[in-house]
């Protein structure tokens, strides 16, 4: 059995990039009144397809959808909003991307190791 | 390039916390001016709201100032008979801004810009470690 195990990996470190631009946008908008925060869809959602929801053309006339994948979100669920209706809790935003950190180094960490298993596989240079 | 995207939204936000911490300034700088004239409008506060808008260049939703507005609050009156400002029964209206409310409001958007400037650090640390596997 073969495992796609650089292809998976690097599908990992583009997932966490997009998770990071959603929480960074999170964390811009502790103070905006009325901002309800995202959260990423999970991972597996992504992998298995169903966290995207490509665009149709529906007919010949229509633009053709732009090839960059769509990062899609879910309204995450506040535990406390503040009285301008803001419901980010900065304390939870950080922990996500310190958790998300973690996860990109356990990825590019499998990237390498998987890479330096070539190198041992194909032995020393003659 | 996402993580540049995420830089942008980062950078978005630290501006605009400069701004509103411009505005605090302004408050706290003000917080005793009075009217030149007798009986007139001293400073009025000023506020600061912001929005969530869609940025072309960035080609994402990055933090604006929304708008700086004057706060509606009474002007509070000081009996000061000797003040030029004072009116014929002697009270000076004052500046509605309260110092206490103004450092409050500097500490939290000192806070939201450490935030900001953490998730660019964080992020920057993540390019760093991708740009490692070449």
């Amino acid at each position: 059995m073969t495992l796609n195990l650089l292809g998976l990996a690097a599908d990992r470190l583009m997932y966490l990039a997009q998770s990071q631009s959603v929480l960074a946008g999170n964390i811009a908008n502790t103070d905006t009144p009325g901002y309800v925060p995202k959260a990423p869809v999970a991972f597996s959602n992504v992998l298995n397809g169903s966290g995207n929801l490509a665009m149709v053309t529906t007919s010949a006339n229509d633009i053709a959808p732009s090839s960059s994948q769509s990062f899609s979100t879910r309204v995450s669920t506040v535990a406390a909003k503040s009285p301008d209706g803001n419901g980010v809790s900065l304390e939870s935003q950080l922990a996500a991307i310190a958790g998300n950190q973690i996860n990109q180094q356990y990825a590019v960490n499998i990237y390498k190791t998987y890479l330096g298993m070539f190198a041992t596989a194909l032995g020393p240079n003659p | 390039m996402k993580f540049g995207t995420t830089l942008d939204i980062s950078a978005a936000a630290l501006s605009a916390q400069n701004s509103r911490l411009q505005v605090i300034a302004q408050n706290l700088a003000n917080a005793d001016s009075t009217s030149s004239t007798p009986g007139g409008n001293p400073y009025q506060r000023k506020t600061i709201a912001f929005q969530d808008v869609y940025s072309q260049a960035a080609g994402t939703n990055v933090v604006q100032v929304a708008a700086i507005s004057r706060d509606k609050a009474p002007f509070p009156m000081k009996y000061d008979p000797s003040n030029p400002a004072a009116n014929a029964q002697g009270y000076v209206k004052m500046p509605n801004v309260n110092s206490l409310v103004e450092l409050m409001d500097m500490q939290q958007a000192q806070r939201s810009y450490d935030a900001n400037l953490s998730v660019m650090n964080a992020t920057r640390g993540m390019m760093t470690r991708t740009l490692g596997l070449i």
